[in-house]
């Protein structure tokens, strides 16, 4: 490359945080952050409230990506000849203006990536997924602190993983060092952010470039070891392998662990990376909307059959497939595990299940027992 | 709100209710009075303990009991339902014992399918309730009970807080804290006070149904806009218990997945009226709601007006019918929109 190299890492002020967010507003970007919505949190449009980073928003970041329902088309069936039928949803969704989402934690970035696996692998492109995907730059805060309920660093994640983040923010005392990760990462800062010939004018000012050296060994500092190893300590590896054991499908074992559960899709609804769906049709009067929606293995209606059959009639083979596709199945076909370890399915089910847990005892059980 | 009468509300008491459970649990499995016991142990995360399905005696010293007891565990029940082979042996709280009661006299299990070991409760804490005491950002690591308080350990910090002031909302104007039925009663001679005074009970939702009903409604569409149609609350409900719920039919489909707030408010209307007269406040589906929605508004609102109407309070007799079976000439029908 021709350009001048810009330096490679910024630090900016917590206090900061608004008037970047404003910047980038100015620039003509929707920026999501978390935001509340009753007791809970979920990425929102960040309009004039000051922005809070929560150490984990309720609600994953895959709603932005992969909303809980989505109009794909919509179709007129009035008269019985006019059958008319518009790709409204593609309309839509390509009409999404540029975004920037402040304020993601990095298992969730990961998720994204997990979900590019299904929603744009080599075979398929799902076009309103993809769109936004292709509209949004992620601006991630790495984790000081890990909730009693993180093991991202067990899934090969970590509190600072970079994968899916376009920028990564790492906290000091009073301030954050902001490290431009993807090539959209520094094109978005150097757009924003201008840089002259004498460092940064106006606005640009609260980004001040540092030393790549002496900040590293300031961020390092803050990852002791001993806080790492509270993100971890979950044997992901050998649960896999256990798991993908042939005779894993019918071990004994599921008889004893799904007992407790309810049923419900709190779970799965709360999982960065679970992406099941369902399409209806919504009709109203003469015209209507093909909607896709979340839906959920641990309901029954998930597989039960127009004949009346359901291949999974209770709630033990529904809860081993949640289990499976995410430590087995998606292994196979994608090579990495679907759990970025955020915690969310531990600490919002209604009766403590688990998935913690669940892994040590496949890990020390094996899959055949 | 619920006390152990015998001092402090000592671990003391706690501690003998923990030790009966467990020897009568043993025994219960021993002697194939019960062939799984149904109780609470340790749980993964500060704050909670889990359910417990035990078939084995000797596992019985897993079984725990605190203020973090949360779950109704009448909840599994009716999936014994039917089986003969089985009696089902389970803790039961004063509330817990009253769907309990409900679920013999709808037929899901028969009384001599359970055993029953009643608590007398003092109240369980509400998780939301401390995380706002402590702040929602404070990470707790680990939680210990210490007669009347609770103390909370984090990172660099060691809190302690009176469990009275994080008791859940059902727990606080409690006014059968003594299970109504049990085959034995665990800490027989403790006593915990309640409250008398049943208006207490409907303090917290006074202000909601007093709004004029377009503020009502629109704080009512406000909540139910947030809500994500997990349907956890539903599944934590013991009188939930439908085979096929409404929502979930196909044909014809009722309600859509589609998040249109009709469909969200269909099932949340359907639900309460679906438990009218059989709800007991136990607080099980609000405590299940992963994004906090008070759904109690509903319940308490609707037990308000069967108490009101008819002078019933569900699950307490299990000679009498089920309100719902029940008619007279005379009956109010001024609820009746
Ligand atoms: S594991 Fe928990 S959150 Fe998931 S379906 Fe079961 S009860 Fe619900
Ligand atoms: S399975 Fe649980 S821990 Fe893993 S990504 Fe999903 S919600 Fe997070
Ligand atoms: S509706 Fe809620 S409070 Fe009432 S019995 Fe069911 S779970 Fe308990
Ligand atoms: S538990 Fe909460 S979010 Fe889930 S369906 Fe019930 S009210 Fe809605």
């Amino acid at each position: 490359m021709e350009d001048r190299a810009g330096p490679e890492l910024f630090k900016i002020a917590k206090t900061g945080l608004d008037s970047f967010a404003g910047a980038l507003k100015k620039a003509s970007y929707e920026v999501l952050a978390p935001v509340q919505d009753g007791e809970a949190t979920r990425f929102g449009v960040l309009s004039d409230e000051e922005i809070q980073i929560p150490r984990l928003s309720t609600r994953p970041l895959k709603e932005l990506f992969f909303p809980q329902d989505e109009p794909l088309l919509s179709f007129g069936c009035g008269g019985a000849e006019a059958m008319s039928v518009e790709a409204s949803g593609v309309v839509a969704s390509e009409s999404i203006s540029p975004r920037v989402v402040l304020g993601a934690r990095p298992c969730d970035a990961r998720s994204l990536v997990l979900l590019d696996n299904v929603f744009v692998s080599s075979e398929y492109r799902d076009p309103y997924y993809a769109v936004r995907r292709e509209k949004t730059v992620i601006i991630t805060f790495a984790c000081l602190s890990p909730g009693a309920a993180c093991f991202c660093e067990s899934t090969g994640s970590g509190p600072y993983d970079e994968t899916g983040s376009d920028i990564l923010f790492m906290g000091l005392a009073d301030s954050y060092v902001v490290k431009p990760v993807s090539e959209r990462g520094k094109g978005l800062l150097k757009e924003v952010f201008p840089l002259s010939e004498d460092g940064f004018s106006g606005e640009s000012c609260i980004l001040h470039p540092v030393d790549g050296e002496d900040i590293q060994a300031a961020v390092d500092a803050t990852r002791a070891e001993e806080k790492l190893a509270a993100f971890a300590g979950v044997p992901v590896e050998a649960a896999v392998a256990a798991l993908q054991d042939v005779d894993a499908f019918d071990a004994s074992t599921w008889e004893e662990i799904y007992r407790k559960c309810l049923g419900c899709a709190v779970c799965t609804y709360l999982c960065p990376t679970c992406h099941c769906f369902d399409i209806g049709d919504e009709i109203v009067g003469a015209s209507g909307e093909r909607v896709r929606n979340w839906d959920s293995c641990m309901f029954p209606l998930f597989t039960l059959h127009a004949s009346g059959h359901n291949p999974r009639p209770s709630k033990k083979e529904r809860f081993r497939q949640r289990v499976m596709h995410k430590f087995s199945y998606f292994v196979e076909n994608n090579g990495c595990v679907a759990c970025v370890g955020c915690g969310r399915c531990v600490e919002a089910c209604p009766v403590n299940q688990d998935m913690r847990q669940i892994l040590s005892v496949f890990a020390s059980r094996g899959g055949g027992s | 709100m619920n006390k152990m009468t015998d001092g402090a509300a000592g671990n003391g008491a706690r501690d003998t209710i923990q030790e009966g459970i467990r020897k009568i649990a043993a025994k219960m499995l021993e002697s194939g009075e019960a062939q799984v016991f149904i109780g609470y142990e340790e749980g993964t995360l500060p704050l909670r303990t889990t359910p417990a399905f035990i078939t084995c005696p000797e596992d019985t010293v897993r079984l725990v009991w605190t203020p973090f007891c949360e779950n109704n565990l009448t909840v599994y029940l009716p999936e014994y339902k039917g089986r003969d082979d089985v009696t089902v042996g389970l803790i039961v709280k004063g509330c817990d014992v009253r769907t309990l009661v409900n679920l013999i006299l709808e037929n899901q299990i028969s009384r001599d399918r359970v055993k029953i070991i009643g608590v007398p409760c003092e109240g369980v804490i509400d998780r939301a309730k401390v995380a706002k005491v402590l702040g929602t950002d404070r990470i707790i690591r680990d939680s210990k009970v210490a007669g009347p308080s609770l103390v909370l350990e984090g990172d660099g910090f060691e809190v302690e807080i009176e469990i009275e002031d994080v008791l859940a909302d059902p727990c606080e104007a409690c006014r059968h804290p003594v299970p109504v039925i049990y085959d034995v009663l665990a800490g027989n001679g403790y006593e915990v006070s309640k409250d008398e005074n049943p208006e207490r009970a409907y303090l917290e939702i006074k202000q909601f149904v007093e709004l004029p009903s377009d503020e009502r409604f629109s704080f009512f569409a406000r909540k139910i806009e947030e809500c994500i149609q997990c349907y956890a609350c539903r599944q934590a409900c013991p009188l939930c218990y439908c085979p096929e719920c409404f929502v979930d039919r196909q044909t014809p489909k009722w309600v859509s997945r589609w998040r249109g707030l009709s469909d969200k408010i269909l099932f949340h209307l359907g639900r309460v009226l679906h438990v009218a007269g059989r709800c007991v406040d136990c607080g099980a589906c609000r405590r299940a709601c992963p994004v906090g929605i008070d759904l109690r508004l509903l319940t308490k609102h609707m037990e308000k007006v069967v108490s009101d109407s008819f002078g019933y309070e569900s699950g307490l007799d299990l000679d009498g019918l089920p309100l719902l079976a029940t008619y007279r000439r005379d009956d109010p029908d001024d609820f009746i929109l």
